[in-house]
């Protein structure tokens, strides 16, 4: 295959691999880093990571291994990290919004200040319906919704992911109902829609551009409050056209650590997504093609970046009668 | 199609270098090595590969991976043949046969045998691959939750009443147990701990891989060890390689082989365990010589080779066609593809036309490869079976305890494994056969997503899981196995079969 | 074995059971708005159920044939006990459980495995040797294959597999 995306990948590989030197950093890691995905292999978190460990592995000179532990909306992997020691060896990666809902709807007990974020993209949800529904626009997806109670179909990667906070904030912003599917991951979720089993789905841009491209999906609209546009599927209109204001649901992803972490570590990964992920190409270029927008950030500002999401998931989830607790009780406040 | 030969024949005169062949020969090798080892999977060694293949380019990236996994799925059939351990889930089907006939003293003729149709197994797969690839990744997208619902149930039921020929209530018994077991820990919708009382590391559930070492591994150990001594049959090494003759002589069996583990492949998440077990099955159904299945049949352990190396091409169909992976394997492949640069999709026909044939060109040579070092390496591995069991058994346990830790670093899991090996010793002295067991491990999961999932979708409505045509299809089938597994039923209905036929000779 | 299916079965109905008033127990969230289809207790219910039922057909089965008639079995046990089958397998079983459970995690993994392969070996082939002559070579050649087994699965595992050993 002499694609132009593999000419560019190898040309950036050995560009990047120049100035490759790990003694550079205040910790060296003596043996391989683990990063668990809490997702099964193949979906958008997981490829992502594998492009971010390839950046790391050239930074710190070590091997990255990058494991798939799925299950319960992503708190199964999490929670393993967690319970391995608190090193730098062993890292999770994902949406870090998750973290600060998982103690809501009693999925794991955690707060989202216990970890330590490094963040390298962000990315909208779409609504996408299968072609062979009858809903042509947004408009009549959610007059369908009214027409028939929690009847449509919707699927999600679970309670708390972005398609389950998306399809929660278009709903109570409309007083409408639906069925909730919930999967193992984002690509199971898009994939059930292509093969008709649901009728909408609406996960996460990366997880569905590839099958909206090849006209298997509808995208009825993004979830954001201005239009964007997307290669190969041209400019689409906001949700808020037809809701108007709906709480935030843009996803932030990356990895995360227990955030007490030995301060050489902490101080090693500040320096590389300070010098090298910030500007990195690969990261870029793969962010670009998957219909999200690449982004990094770590320490406060991405604590800061992904606060008003949780806080809008928490008190979505909250209306949904999902919760064990109220998000108050966490001290997170009403938006 | 003539386009298709072209791209073919490009890929293949691009590879045809020393440095993509050498390539080739050494990543089969370490597959098959992956593939024998008790404890180390397919899965484990592609997403291995995939971490130390990243800063190669696309093409020799995948062309490894590719070779990986074809060597890890005929690998583990070595294991299973030579020792009643298989090496990885595909090839518990593999012992049935394959381990009476080395018992037998013919384990070279297994094992050529075995690798003739896993050869001829690939290269059917890759003919679907080459030819149907789009049309056959929409049958994939045909099962649904209904659907998957059946399949783990017939997957179970199938191979209960396979391995306990006389007495399927009891493979039955180990089946169900097998999926009760999976219930144990996190379910998969609201992360309820089952069956967990509080346990942390319970609720994290019993690793596959850890519960099919124990089962097939340690209590293969602790059987071993109890004997007196082998009864083995030595002697003459008969033909390592596989007669023209006999490979023609079971011709059908290995397309219809071929073909079924082609199809297992394609469905998402029951990949090769169960190609082998379907066509195992099947063949047996066909066969003329049905009463030597289980006991050394080289139909039966051919059936079952082949059906698992086609599944191997069968489940990269999807994964380049629709991005969704048929096993475990080629979700890692999935994923290496799209960190290389390739998106593979619905749009890969039109975005990248010449990289389905180079898919295809890699897998041609893999099971080449697979061909040269089957025969190559025969002889050298009937050596296994000359060392003496005190000195083979404790390295095997080595081997099992730390590829049981490997998985995740738990000692939890090493736990496990002796666990569940004391469990299978016991249930194997009193002829509980163990494969069920572990099949119900792989498909609990999907059994308790796919009913509660189906349920929500139909609102509790049980009909769609009899009357969507391939849902009818496997609960038929499902029901006949069972009826027909009762063995009041089976002289009935055989009783019944011969005056029909006019005579007293059916059976 | 009609004898030993009889109190296999009963234990299956016991393990389906159990299983299934677990399930009944399990939670709900009848407070969480949760689809009253997707509660974690239907399949390991369904599953508990149909063991119960095997289970009852294997004893009730092998009731028949004259299984429910225990008694004699502890002599038989107890008899067994002293055969070479039973011996061989408590030897195997010790060692094996005593290596993965005892000396895995408590000292280096090369120590623990040397230890295991060779007193395995030794332990197995020691009342095959007559003399001393014999004897002295079956420890030799155990501690060399005890040596060249923990060498190579170290190296291996650590080094190519990249796994993290105890």
């Amino acid at each position: 295959m002499r694609s132009v995306a593999f000419v560019a990948f190898a040309a950036l590989a050995a560009l990047v691999a120049a100035p490759a030197s790990a003694g550079d950093y205040p910790w060296q890691p003596t043996k391989p880093i683990t990063i668990i995905v809490p997702w099964a292999a193949g979906g958008s978190t997981d490829q992502v990571t594998r492009v971010l460990a390839g950046e790391l592995e050239l930074a710190l000179g070590q091997k990255v291994v990058v494991i798939n532990q799925s299950g319960a909306s992503g708190s199964i992997g999490k929670r393993n990290v967690w319970r391995a020691p608190h090193d730098g060896y062993t890292w999770a990666a994902g949406a870090p919004k998750m973290l600060g809902t998982y103690k809501l709807v009693g999925l794991f007990d955690t707060a989202i200040e216990d970890w330590l974020l490094y963040l390298d993209a962000v990315t909208p949800t779409l609504i996408g319906v299968n072609p062979d529904t009858p809903y042509q626009t947004m408009g009549e997806l959610l007059d369908a919704m009214r027409a028939r109670p929690g009847q449509v179909s919707v699927a999600t990667a679970g309670v708390g992911s972005s398609g389950h906070t998306t399809i929660e904030a278009i709903t109570q912003a409309m007083g409408l109902t639906y069925k909730n599917v919930s999967y193992d991951g984002g690509n199971p979720a898009v994939i059930a829609t292509v093969a008709g089993e649901t009728e909408v789905t609406t996960q996460l841009s990366t997880e569905q551009i590839e099958m909206a491209r090849a006209g298997r999906l509808r995208i009825l609209a993004v979830v954001a409050d201005r239009p964007i546009e997307m290669v190969g599927l041209g400019v689409l209109p906001p949700i808020t056209d037809w809701t108007g204001p709906i709480p935030n649901t843009l996803t932030h992803f990356g990895m995360f650590a227990p955030a007490d972490l030995p301060a050489e570590v902490i101080r090693t990964f500040d320096m590389i997504w300070e010098e090298r992920i910030s500007s990195s190409q690969a990261l870029n270029d793969y962010a670009e093609d998957r219909g999200t927008v690449f982004m990094a950030a770590f320490g406060d500002a991405a604590q800061e970046a992904v606060a008003p999401t949780v806080r809008a998931d928490a008190w979505t989830l909250h209306a949904a009668g999902r919760t064990v607790m109220s998000p108050e009780e966490l001290g997170i406040p009403k938006p | 199609m003539t386009e298709g030969l072209g791209y073919l024949a490009g890929a293949l005169v691009e590879f045809a270098a020393p440095e993509p062949l050498f390539n080739v020969l050494w990543a089969t090798l370490l597959g098959i090595a992956v593939g024998m080892l008790p404890g180390l999977t397919a899965t484990l060694g592609v997403a291995l590969m995939t971490t130390l293949t990243f800063r190669m380019g696309a093409q020799d990236a995948i062309l490894i991976l590719i070779c990986m996994y074809v060597g890890a799925i005929y690998g583990g059939g070595r294991s299973a043949i030579l020792l009643n351990i298989p090496g990885t889930p595909a090839s518990a089907a593999a012992t049935l046969d394959g381990f009476p006939l080395a018992r037998a003293g013919r384990a070279g003729r297994a094992m050529g045998i075995a690798t003739s149709g896993s050869v001829l197994g690939t290269l059917i797969g890759m003919v679907f691959l080459a030819l149907l690839a789009p049309v056959l990744a929409d049958f994939a997208l045909a099962f649904g939750a209904f659907e998957f619902f059946w399949l783990a149930l017939f997957g179970v039921v199938i191979a209960g009443r396979l391995t306990a020929l006389g007495d399927p209530l009891k493979g039955w018994l180990a089946g169900f147990l097998g999926l009760l077991l999976a219930m144990v820990g996190q379910e998969g919708i609201h992360a309820y701990g089952r069956f967990s009382f509080g346990h942390a590391d319970l609720a994290g559930g019993f690793g596959l891989l850890p519960a099919l070492v124990g089962t097939f591994g340690f209590a293969e150990i602790l059987s071993v060890m109890k004997n007196p001594a082998y009864d083995l049959v030595r002697g003459k090494v008969d033909s390592v390689i596989p007669r023209l003759r006999e490979v023609l002589r079971y011709r059908w069996t290995i397309v219809r082989s071929g073909v079924i583990g082609t199809f297992m492949g394609l469905i998402p998440g029951v990949g090769e365990d169960m190609g082998a077990w379907v066509s195992y099955a099947a063949a047996r159904r066909a066969s003329k010589e049905r009463e030597r299945f289980g006991t050394g049949s080289i139909e039966g352990l051919m059936s079952a080779e082949t059906g698992n190396s086609a599944a191997v091409p069968g489940a990269i169909i999807p994964v380049l066609t629709l991005a969704v992976p048929g096993s475990a394997p080629s979700a890692v492949l999935l994923a290496a593809m799209f960190i290389h640069g390739v998106r593979p999709g619905p749009l890969i026909m039109i975005e990248f036309p010449g990289f389905v044939y180079e898919v295809v060109a890699m897998i041609l040579l893999a099971s080449l490869a697979i061909l040269l070092w089957g025969l190559l390496l025969t002889r050298p591995m009937l050596a296994v079976l000359r060392v003496p069991r005190e000195k083979l058994m404790p390295v095997i346990f080595v081997l099992c305890t730390i590829g049981s830790f490997a998985i995740a670093s738990r000692i939890f899991d090493v736990w496990v494994m002796l666990g569940f090996g004391l469990l299978g010793f016991v249930l194997r002295e009193m002829k509980y056969p163990m494969a069920p067991l572990v099949l119900g491990i792989v498909l609990g999961d999907i059994l308790d997503k796919s009913l509660r999932r189906g349920l929500v979708l139909s609102d509790g409505d049980p009909t769609p899981f009899l009357i969507r045509p391939i849902s009818a299809v496997l609960a038929a089938v499902t029901v006949m196995t069972i009826v027909l597994g009762i063995p009041a039923v089976r002289r009935g209905a055989g009783r019944l079969l011969g005056r029909l036929a006019g005579g007293g000779s059916a059976n | 074995m009609i004898k030993a299916d009889f109190v296999t079965g009963l234990i299956f109905v016991a393990l389906g059971l159990g299983a299934l008033a677990e399930s009944l127990r399990m939670p709900r969230f009848e407070t969480l708005s949760v689809n009253p289809y997707t509660v974690p207790g239907i399949v390991p219910g369904m599953l508990g159920a149909v063991i119960a039922v095997l289970g009852l057909l294997l004893a009730l089965r092998s009731a028949r044939a004259g299984g429910w008639r225990l008694g004699g079995e502890v002599a038989r046990l107890v008899a067994l006990r002293r055969s070479g089958a039973a011996r061989r397998f408590l030897l195997a079983f010790v060692l094996t459980v005593g290596y993965a459970a005892g000396l895995i995690g408590t000292v280096p993994f090369w120590l623990a495995t040397g230890v295991f392969v060779f007193v395995f070996i030794a332990a197995f082939e020691w009342p095959a040797a007559e003399d001393r002559g014999r004897r002295r070579r079956v420890l030799a050649l155990a501690a060399v294959e005890a040596a060249l087994v923990t060498i190579a699965v170290t190296l291996v595992f650590q080094e190519v597999f990249l796994v993290r050993l105890p």
